[in-house]
C-alpha cells in the first residue's frame, strides 16, 4: 500500500479495554487514552526522499492543546519530536522528506496528544510498539517511486502550512510518565535530563548551648511546675530554701550533645522540606525525685529555602535559611547565685545568706527554630553541611543555639 | 564558644521574656532575733566574738535567752567576721546561752546568715 496516497488517517476512537476508566467526580481520564488505529495502517510503505504524511483526529471531548509526532530514522541515536498543525478537526503534518534517504530503511513514529498543561492525555502508538514505515528504493520497489523531490528548506521552511513540521525540543509534561527515552519531567514543565539530586540523606552532630530565665529559679515553686533543678555547690543537696527575689540576668549553659539523622526532599528549585531525628548522647541533666526523666529523643520537620539561581543544579556551596519546628528536650545547665531571705520561715538548714546553685532546666517539650546554614557539596551527590539555629522552646521556656555539622548523601 | 552565644541569646531571652530588670529588689538582712544569724560581738580581751544564733527563748525582752554556737576565732572588725563566717569548716565551741543585754550592750552586728539544720536544733535541747 502506498503511503503517499493512503495517508495515515488514525481514527480516533476511545480505548477500550486498555483505556483508564474516567474519574467519576472530574470526567477527565485518570490516565492518557489510547488512540485505536486500524490494524492494516501500523505498517506501510513508501519510497525515498517523499514526506511521510501524518493525520490525526482527536475526539472533541479530549481536551488537545498540541499533538506531538515522535519519530526515529534508521541508524540515528535518538528520537525526533514534530508538532503537527491543527487544521480544523485534524492535527496533521509529515515526516521531513530530507529525513527519508535515499537509502532503504523503515521510520517509526508514534503519536502522543497533551493538554494545556503538558500532560500526556491520549497517544496512538508507543516507542515500543511504533507506525513503521518501510523506506525502499525506486530499483526495488518501482511502484513506489516519486518524481517529487524534496522541497529546499530555504524555500518551504518548516512549520509553514505545506512544509515540514517544525522540531519540537522540548516536550511539555506534567509528570515524569509523560516523558520518554529516560527523561524525567523537570520543574519547568518539560522532560529533560534531570540531573538535581532530590533526596538528600544526612547524619551530622550537634551541640547546644541554651539560655534560661533564672529570676526565682530555685523556689520549690519552680522546681515543681517549671522545669528547674537547683542543687547546693557545697554538699550537691536538693535546694529547697526560700531565695530572694534578685532579678539575675539569663544564664547560658550547655545543653544536649546530639547526634541527628535527616530525609531532606527538595520540592522545588530552592525549597526543600525534610524529618530530622536525634538522639541526646550527652547533656542529660539531673531529674528531681518523681519527675519525668530526659527523653533523649528528638524530632523535627525543617524547611529550607536555598539560595542560587537552581542551587540543586549547580555545583558549589549552597547556602539556605531554615525554619523548623519539633519535639526536643534540652536540658540546660549552669549556676546561680542566690540569696536567701532571713526572715522566711524555712525547712532546710545550712542555706548561707548568699550561695552559688547548680541550677538545670528541662526545657520543652515543643519548639520552634531559625537558622542559617550551607551544603558544600564535594561531588554532585555528597557534600558536608553546617547550620547554626536558634530555637525556642516551650512550654518549659528557653532559648536554644545549636551549632551543628555533617554530612549529606544526595540521591535522584 | 559559650561567650559567643552568650550576648544574643540574653538578648532574645530578655526580649521573649519581656522582663523589666530595673525592678526594686528587697534584699533583707539577718537582724539580732533572726535565728541562724552570725554576730560578731564586742570581746572583752578585744576584737570581736563570732556566735550562731540557734534559737532564742523569749518575746524582745532584755532578759531573752539566746542559745548560741560560739566559734573559735578573734576576728577584729566585722569585715573579717562576716568573711569567716562564710567557712562552714570554721571551729566551733560548745553550744551556750547568753542574754539579749549582754549582746545589745556591747557593739555588734548580724554579719552572716545560715539556715539551723534540724540536727543543729538537737544539739541544744
Amino acid at each position: 500500500m502506498s503511503l503517499r496516497h493512503c495517508v495515515v488517517w488514525l481514527l480516533v476512537m476511545l480505548a477500550l479495554a486498555l483505556a483508564p476508566r474516567a474519574n467519576a467526580e472530574t470526567g477527565q481520564p485518570k490516565g492518557p487514552r489510547l488512540l485505536h488505529a486500524p490494524a492494516a495502517s501500523k505498517t506501510t510503505e513508501q519510497g525515498v526522499l517523499t514526506p511521510v504524511p501524518i493525520s490525526v483526529e482527536i475526539p472533541d471531548d479530549l481536551q488537545a492543546r498540541r499533538v506531538l509526532l515522535h519519530y526515529h530514522v534508521f541508524g540515528a541515536r535518538e528520537w525526533r519530536t514534530l508538532e503537527l498543525r491543527r487544521e480544523n478537526m485534524r492535527y496533521v503534518g509529515a515526516i521531513p522528506c530530507l529525513e527519508v534517504s535515499e537509502m532503504t530503511s523503515e521510520i517509526r513514529y508514534y503519536i502522543r496528544v497533551h493538554d494545556a498543561e503538558g500532560a500526556v492525555i491520549a497517544f496512538s502508538g508507543t516507542r515500543s510498539s511504533p507506525y513503521r514505515v518501510a523506506i525502499h528504493h525506486p530499483s526495488a520497489r518501482p511502484d513506489l517511486a516519486s518524481e517529487a523531490r524534496c522541497p529546499d528548506p530555504v524555500e518551504c521552511p518548516p512549520g509553514l502550512p505545506g512544509c515540514p513540521s517544525e522540531e519540537v525540543e522540548r516536550i511539555p509534561c506534567v509528570r515524569d510518565s509523560d516523558c520518554e527515552g529516560g527523561l524525567e519531567c523537570g520543574w519547568d514543565g518539560y522532560c529533560g535530563v534531570e540531573s538535581r539530586r532530590k533526596n538528600w540523606f544526612g547524619v551530622e552532630l550537634a551541640q547546644s548551648f541554651g539560655a534560661m530565665a533564672v529570676d526565682g529559679a530555685c523556689r520549690v515553686s519552680s522546681q515543681e511546675s517549671q522545669g528547674y533543678a537547683c542543687f547546693r555547690s557545697r554538699d550537691g543537696a536538693i535546694y529547697t530554701g526560700r531565695p530572694v527575689h534578685t532579678n539575675q540576668a539569663p544564664v547560658v549553659g550547655l545543653a544536649a550533645s546530639r547526634v541527628l539523622f535527616s530525609y531532606e526532599r527538595v520540592l522545588f528549585y530552592k525549597t526543600s522540606l525534610g524529618v530530622r531525628v536525634g538522639y541526646a548522647f550527652a547533656g542529660e541533666g539531673p531529674t528531681l525525685p518523681g519527675a519525668a526523666g530526659f527523653v533523649p529523643f528528638s524530632a523535627e520537620l525543617v524547611a529550607r529555602y536555598w539560595f542560587g539561581q537552581d542551587p540543586f543544579a549547580e555545583q558549589g556551596l549552597r547556602p539556605y535559611l531554615m525554619l523548623g519546628a519539633g519535639f526536643a528536650e534540652h536540658d540546660i545547665q549552669g549556676e546561680v547565685d542566690v540569696r536567701e531571705d532571713p526572715d522566711a520561715p524555712y525547712s532546710q538548714g545550712g542555706n548561707d545568706l548568699e550561695q552559688t546553685l547548680r541550677v538545670s532546666k528541662r526545657a520543652g517539650d515543643a519548639f520552634v527554630s531559625v537558622g542559617v546554614g550551607a551544603v558544600y557539596p564535594l561531588t554532585r551527590g555528597f557534600g558536608v553541611a553546617f547550620e547554626l539555629s536558634l530555637a525556642q522552646a516551650f512550654p518549659y521556656a528557653a532559648t536554644v543555639a545549636t551549632a551543628s555539622g555533617g554530612l549529606r548523601l544526595g540521591l535522584r | 564558644m559559650k561567650r559567643f552565644f552568650q550576648v544574643p541569646l540574653s538578648v532574645a531571652l530578655l526580649l521573649s521574656l519581656g522582663a523589666c530588670s530595673a525592678d526594686a529588689v528587697d534584699e533583707p538582712e539577718p537582724t539580732l532575733d533572726t535565728k541562724g544569724a552570725f554576730l560578731a560581738v564586742a570581746a572583752d580581751a578585744g576584737g570581736y566574738d563570732l556566735i550562731r544564733t540557734l534559737a532564742i527563748l523569749g518575746s524582745g525582752l532584755p532578759d531573752d535567752a539566746f542559745f548560741v554556737t560560739p566559734y573559735a576565732v578573734n576576728p577584729q572588725s566585722f569585715e573579717e567576721a562576716r568573711a569567716l563566717a562564710q567557712d562552714p569548716a570554721l571551729p566551733r565551741r560548745a553550744v551556750t546561752f547568753i542574754g539579749r543585754s549582754y549582746i545589745t550592750s556591747r557593739d555588734w552586728s548580724a554579719v552572716w546568715f545560715r539556715s539551723v539544720s534540724s540536727a543543729e536544733e538537737l544539739e541544744f535541747r
